[in-house]
């Protein structure tokens, strides 16, 4: 039986070995002079073997003097420490290019490990490993980590905000409903209606509420349906105004429509039109001070018609302006009139003019009262 | 077991302060936040109290890095902290403003290299106190109970082993956090390390 032999790797199968490594790896003498360079690092440095072997590393690199890096291999040549220095705090790591594309850094995990020889010659092995995927994979979770963090957060604040939305008309209606269980008979017809109205009333509050949370979970989840035709503006506007009649006549203002009598027609949904109408009207209405005339006009230009409604109140206080197209905010100013808005009302309608590719903003002057317009595209066709 | 009079506990907690010193600036650097590393105590003890006093500081429940060191002494080096401190100081260096449930791959190698400053640092000072070089290889993540980050960190499986006892105290943005960095060796090269001790304080006294 012939005697097993005993194969030692030459020194061309180890460089071989090594050159296909898929890592970065180095070596330098106790000088910081370049003895090895592999095929890794030549293709992510460009620069080949014969460039920089007997070469000082910081001569190839002096970005890299006085980084860690640099303290590493000086603690692993003169005290034998070995280093590990991650992508996370190393300022300075070696320019190291995916494919030599200079706008593709390769994001880099460096070992640095002293090796020692039966001689007592001392190098400094450095291995690179190129950790570019896993930490786009990380930043990606973390992105993902923080995302879901902002929609819990918007979440809580939406439940807390309908709760409290929803509670507020409930109890009073329970309110005037136990009222009237429990004193029938001792409730006169005439307070009897009274309790009757304020159950009606906030009933009526919490439909509408309910109907502009639907529309806003429509918008949310993109399933608003547009029902769209060729309308005129105009007529929407007046038909708006005769819709409000009730409740400017009761609150004691007016509309004063100053109508573009050639105005284009425009092609939008009717009915959501008469929605963001009805919603800047009744907000004017609930600002307008007594006896005062709400001003609506219509006008166009640049193939978009413009409608604005200007009322004469307080105005918008500067702190709110940022937040008034947001669902659930009111501003707590004056509204001595007492009329309930759901919050929802202004952000259904700016997505609603979005959606047609308009515009819906407000200029607010707070001496002279507040200004909402929208925009609509002139139909083309 | 070594037992150090006050003098050679004096000198050896001041010592591991220098050492702490700079590995501190080190990391300060790295972060560009001031950070404080500080000694309070030094003491040895047997493994068998290690695992019994890290359990009951740290709830069960460890991270650490350790490195094996080599030279005229042979061990391992090991730094651990409570593993909900280890993921509160890795986040305070990071700058982390969106905590994971665990430490991610990130964090692993974050607290990897900032243990591997300290455990190096540390590790200097006692190559001094030798007057000798003592090498060390790549630092480990470890994660799990007490014992089994102890064991695991233990390549040479010694039972008879005594250990050089560093709490460490970190101190970032006035946050405190406590940490440990042991140093395990087996009987003989605690015996060097005693008369080597002896011999450095004779050296600076006399």
């Amino acid at each position: 039986m012939p005697t097993p032999t005993k194969t030692i790797p030459s020194e061309e199968l180890l460089t071989q070995v090594i050159d296909t490594n898929a890592t970065g790896i180095t070596i330098l003498d106790k000088s910081m002079n370049i003895i090895f360079w592999n095929q890794w690092m030549s293709n992510a440095s460009s620069l080949a073997k014969e460039d920089v072997l007997h070469k000082n590393l910081f001569s190839v690199f002096p970005e890299m003097k006085n980084s860690r890096i640099e303290k590493a291999i000086e603690l692993s040549i003169s005290k034998g420490n070995a280093s590990f220095i991650s992508h996370t705090f190393n300022k300075n790591p070696f320019p190291l290019y995916s494919n030599g594309d200079k706008n593709k850094s390769i994001r880099q995990l460096t070992y640095i490990k002293p090796v020692n020889l039966k001689n007592n010659e001392r190098y400094c092995f450095i291995q690179i490993n190129d950790s570019t995927t896993s930490v786009y994979r990380e930043e990606q979770l973390r992105k993902m980590a923080h995302d879901a963090q902002s929609l819990t957060k918007l979440k809580s604040g939406f439940v807390s905000s309908v709760s409290h939305e929803l509670r507020t008309p409930l109890t009073s209606i329970m309110g005037a409903l136990g009222l009237l269980k429990n004193g029938t008979d001792k409730v006169n017809p005439e307070n009897m209606k009274t309790m009757l109205d304020i159950a009606y009333n906030n009933a009526d509050r919490l439909l509408l509420l309910i109907s502009d949370l639907l529309d806003m979970e429509k918008i949310e989840s993109g399933k608003m349906d547009f029902n769209f035709s060729t309308i005129n503006i105009n007529e929407l506007i007046d038909l708006c105004i005769t819709q409000n009649k009730g409740l400017s006549d009761k609150y004691k203002v007016q509309f004063n429509f100053n109508k573009d009598d050639n105005i284009p027609l425009v092609f939008a949904d009717k009915d959501r039109i008469i929605q963001v109408l009805n919603n800047l009207m009744s907000n004017a209405v609930k600002f307008e001070p007594n006896g005062g005339t709400i001003e609506i006009t219509s006008s166009h230009e640049n193939n978009k018609v413009h409608v604005a409604v200007l009322d004469h109140g307080s105005g918008i206080p500067d702190e709110f302006k940022d937040k008034i197209f947001k669902a659930f905010t009111q501003a707590d100013v004056s509204n001595t009139k007492n009329i309930s808005g759901t919050g929802l009302g202004l952000a259904i309608s700016k997505t609603i003019i979005e959606q047609h590719h308009g515009e819906l903003n407000f200029d607010c002057n707070n001496k002279r009262g507040t200004c909402f317009y929208f925009t609509l595209p002139v139909n083309k066709q | 077991m070594v037992e150090l009079s006050e003098l050679q506990q004096d000198m050896l907690t001041e010592l591991f302060n220098i050492g702490m010193g700079n590995a501190a600036s080190a990391l300060s650097e790295m972060v560009s936040e001031a950070i404080l590393l500080s000694i309070p105590e030094v003491s040895f003890m047997e493994k068998s109290e290690l695992t019994n006093l890290l359990e009951a500081d740290s709830g069960g429940h460890i991270s650490g890095v350790s490195q094996q060191f080599h030279g005229l002494i042979l061990g391992q080096a090991l730094l651990t902290f409570p593993t909900d401190k280890s993921l509160e100081l890795v986040r305070l260096l990071l700058q982390d403003t969106v905590p994971l449930e665990n430490l991610t791959e990130f964090e692993e190698e974050a607290l990897t290299e900032i243990g591997n400053i300290i455990l190096n640092a540390g590790l200097s000072c006692l190559a001094d106190i030798f007057e000798d070089e003592i090498t060390s290889d790549l630092p480990i993540f470890n994660s799990g109970s007490c014992s089994e980050v102890i064991e695991h960190s233990n390549q040479t499986n010694s039972a008879q082993q005594t250990v050089l006892y560093l709490q460490v105290d970190f101190n970032i943005e006035k946050n405190d956090i406590k940490g440990y960095v042991m140093y395990l060796f087996d009987i003989q090269s605690m015996d060097k390390l005693a008369t080597s001790i002896e011999s450095y304080i004779e050296k600076l006294t006399a």
